[in-house]
This record gives C-alpha cells, sequence and structure tokens, in this order.
C-alpha cells in the first residue's frame, strides 16, 4: 500500500468519528495537561526561586536540574513502577496502571524541563529588575513571584517544552499505565501497538492527530506571546 | 527630633504628600569599591534639610555611585550609611523614593506600576486609588491607567518612575540623572514638579552633569571628583 493511501485510510478513521480513536485521544489530553499543571506549579516557583536567591550549592542544583532535562523516559517509568507496584513503599494507594500513574510519571520527567526553563528567563530577567525590586524592599518570596508574573509571556515557552515532551512521551506511560484498553491507553501507546499490529491507518490517524494538536498548542502559544511582548515588552 | 516642618501648604504635590514625614541620608567615612576599583573614597555627607541638593560632577567622577551608596544601595567596603526619621529611628530603604538612571517599569499598566508601589509600602487599600490618581495628576500623566506602560513614551515612562515612587509617599527623593532622555518641554515640567514638592518640604537629591539644571534648581551642591567630594555647599556659594 502507498504511503498516499495510508495517508487517506487515516483521514477516514479522523472522519469517521471512531469513538475508540476519541477516546484515546482524550485520555492523552487529560493525562498531559494535568502533568503539566502539576509540574508547572512545582516547577515555576522552584525555577524562579533558583534563579532569585543565592545559597551555597545553588550551582550544584542548577547542574543537576540542568542534566534531569535528559532524564531517559523508561528509566523514570521503571522507578515509579517500583514505587507504585503492590511491594513498593506507595503501593498501598494502589495507583500502578492507571491514569494517575501516568500524570505521575509525566510529572516527574517534565518538572526538571520547566523549572529549567523557568530559572534561565527568570534570572535574565532578574538582571533588570534587581535595583528597582531592592528599592520596593520586597521579600524573596514576592520577589521570585513578581519576577515569575513579569516574565509570563516568556514562561509560556517553557509550559510548552513541558507539553511536548508530555504530549511525545512513550516509554514511562508504557510501563507504569499498562496501555490498557479503554483505560490507560493513550495516542502514543496505541501508535506503538497499532504499528506492531500492522494496522498502519489507525497508527497514521493517530500520529496525524498528534502532531496537529501540537503544531496548534504551539500556534495559540506563539500567539500569546507575541502578543504579550508587543504589549507589555518582551525580557 | 523633627528637623523639618511636617509637609504643608497647598498644591497638588502637597496633597500627594500629606502624610510623608522627611528623612535624612547620610555617609560617614565611606569608601566602595566596584571591580577593584575605588569608586567612593573616604566620603562624609549628611543630607538633613528640605530643599534640592544637586550632585554634580564629569562622567565617571562617581553621582551615580554616591547616590546608590546614600540609599543603601551600595555594599560599602568601611565607612557607615544610615537613613534616619526625623524621630532618630532607622529608615528602611523603601522611604526612599529613587528613580534609577534608566528606570525599570514592570511590565504591567500604568495603574499595576503604582499599585505595586503602594503595596510594598502598605498603603491602605481605601486610600490606593485616590493616591494612584494624585501622582498620576501631579505626573502630568493622563493616558488610561490600564494600559500598558510600556507604551508610553520615553518622557512618560520617566514621569511614571517618578509618579511611583511618590506613591510609595516617600521622606526622600533621589533622582539619579533623571531627564536626561527627556526633551525640553518635558524636563521643564518634570523640573517644576519637583521644585514644588521639595518646597513642600520633601528633601531631594538630584544626580545631573548639568551646570545649567545645577544652577536652575539646586539649593544646596556636591561636586564629586574621582570618587571624592571637591566641594559641598548652599548653591548661592557655588555658583557666586
Amino acid at each position: 500500500m502507498e504511503f498516499a493511501e495510508f495517508i487517506g485510510l487515516a483521514i477516514q478513521v479522523i472522519v469517521s468519528g471512531n469513538n475508540d480513536l476519541y477516546e484515546v485521544v482524550h485520555l492523552s489530553l487529560y493525562v498531559s495537561f494535568s502533568a503539566v499543571f502539576f509540574a508547572a506549579l512545582i516547577g515555576l516557583p522552584l525555577g524562579g526561586l533558583l534563579a532569585s536567591t543565592r545559597f551555597p550549592g545553588r550551582s550544584l542544583v542548577i547542574v543537576l536540574i540542568n542534566a534531569l532535562m535528559g532524564l531517559p523516559p523508561v528509566v523514570v517509568g521503571l522507578m515509579i513502577y517500583l514505587l507504585l507496584s503492590r511491594s513498593g513503599p506507595l503501593g498501598v494507594f494502589g495507583l500502578l496502571y492507571t491514569p494517575t500513574a501516568m500524570i505521575i510519571a509525566q510529572t516527574v520527567l517534565i518538572t526538571p524541563i520547566i523549572t529549567a526553563l523557568t530559572r534561565q528567563t527568570v534570572e535574565h530577567l532578574s538582571r533588570d529588575y534587581d535595583q528597582q525590586l531592592q528599592l520596593f524592599g520586597v521579600s524573596p518570596v514576592k520577589r521570585t513571584m513578581t519576577l515569575i508574573i513579569d516574565g509570563r509571556f516568556e514562561l509560556v515557552t517553557a509550559i510548552l517544552a513541558g507539553l511536548g515532551r508530555a504530549m511525545a512521551e512513550v516509554g514511562a506511560v508504557m510501563i507504569v499505565g499498562g496501555n490498557i484498553d479503554h483505560f490507560t491507553r493513550v495516542m502514543t501507546t496505541s501508535i506503538t501497538l497499532e504499528t506492531s499490529r500492522g494496522n498502519l491507518a489507525l497508527a497514521l490517524a493517530l500520529g496525524l492527530i498528534l502532531i496537529l494538536m501540537t503544531v496548534a498548542i504551539n500556534a495559540c502559544m506563539a500567539v500569546l506571546r507575541w502578543w504579550g511582548e508587543s504589549r507589555y515588552g518582551h525580557v | 527630633m523633627p528637623v523639618w516642618p511636617f509637609y504643608g501648604g497647598g498644591g497638588k504635590a502637597a496633597m500627594v504628600m500629606s502624610d510623608s514625614r522627611p528623612i535624612s541620608a547620610s555617609l560617614t567615612s565611606a569608601t566602595a569599591s566596584l571591580g577593584g576599583r575605588v569608586v567612593l573614597n573616604n566620603v562624609s555627607i549628611d543630607i538633613n534639610a528640605p530643599g534640592i541638593t544637586v550632585i554634580i560632577g564629569e562622567n565617571g567622577a562617581g553621582k551615580s555611585t554616591l547616590l546608590s551608596a546614600l540609599a543603601g544601595l551600595l555594599p560599602l567596603d568601611d565607612g557607615e550609611q544610615r537613613l534616619t526619621e526625623t524621630d532618630g529611628r532607622s529608615a528602611p530603604i523603601t522611604r526612599v523614593g529613587y528613580v534609577l538612571q534608566k528606570p525599570v517599569l514592570l511590565r504591567r499598566s500604568i495603574a499595576g506600576n503604582i499599585d505595586f508601589a503602594m503595596a510594598a509600602v502598605d498603603i491602605p487599600l481605601a486610600q490606593r486609588p485616590s493616591l494612584r490618581a494624585q501622582v498620576l495628576e501631579v505626573m502630568n500623566i493622563h493616558q488610561n491607567p490600564k494600559q500598558s506602560a510600556f507604551r508610553l513614551s520615553q518622557g512618560e515612562k520617566q514621569r511614571l518612575a517618578v509618579a511611583r515612587v511618590l506613591a510609595m509617599r516617600p521622606g526622600m527623593l533621589m533622582l539619579d540623572e533623571s531627564t536626561n532622555s527627556l526633551d525640553q518641554q518635558t524636563v521643564t515640567l518634570m523640573e517644576n514638579h519637583i521644585r514644588n514638592l521639595a518646597d513642600q518640604g520633601l528633601p531631594v537629591i538630584w544626580v545631573t552633569h548639568s551646570l545649567d539644571q545645577a544652577k536652575r534648581l539646586a539649593d544646596r551642591v556636591v561636586q564629586i571628583k574621582n570618587g571624592t567630594i571637591e566641594t559641598d555647599c548652599a548653591a548661592a556659594d557655588f555658583f557666586r
């Protein structure tokens, strides 16, 4: 079968209103956006604090967080698996092979990305704001909050990088989610499964949706950043 | 130990400053260095009277350094810096209305910038809208307060920076070459506003490299050269 035929079949699958397909898309979005939300909740203040405070060992922490940006997903998946498995320390909660486990794994993966990029942006802004904030006599926490709020349009990029990683991730969610039909199956694990089954049209349809969603989200964020920078200036 | 009368009199400036108390700023045998170079050398100065003190000197003489040392922004290698309330207590840096040479406006609206300053010094919430309106009026900023500060002209940004520090009800105003990038009309406008505030009892320290501006504004002149104060006298004596 020609590549063009596969594309045609994939488009047919998309427009046919296949419930299974939209279930997988819906779960993918739920898991990825939840993970980004929790990672941002941790990464934005942590990156901001790292940028705006000085303490012994700060350089070491920065090197560590930068290194964690490249965490191998399967290793993270394995660690979370060991933590959540029945014999693991968090086994009592029964989270393994649930969407919650997948959110935890993705949060672990993308928090260092959001933290590191936030630190860079806030540190840049901090150079301009340093004296002015000193004159306002603000506390370190207020200072960090101010820098995050005023760097909000640039921090969109940090969030986007995290979302991109979350949506494209397959190894960790496969291990902790188990790719269970109608329960923990997401787009990336579906693509892997359908490809191995030879169901290339469905795999390609999911791939197309994944790419379209990524492009659409990036475009929206780019417009938001452009609007913000043209209105409030750039860092 | 009240040194100055509280602000009173009429005019818009007096209205803005009505709840403020002046403070004094001093350096005693202050020495400071930047990158291994001595930028202040055994400097002693006390600004403890109302009126405009102008710091003049050539480029690189140490004018801005002296101002930031007086405010407490510059760490000293030796000597002492003090900001003092009229009752002798130590004053926090937020009592200084310091306008940086290149003012840094927050990436917010005009109102957002002023509100941030008022929050920094805990101006009661109920007083904030009227105080904001007053400082914008005093500094002749008539744009919509919801407009982004980024979209203001250079002169308007400079005036907003002054309005912002006025909203903090400072006990002293420090201006670091604050009219450098402004056209003559705006310079005159700002000079008149600051003169008005000084006449109401707000101590002002104004750094400039322009002798003409010093002549127009100064009650007291401090001339600095190579990080050392060369002259410190009344403007009438300096320009005689």
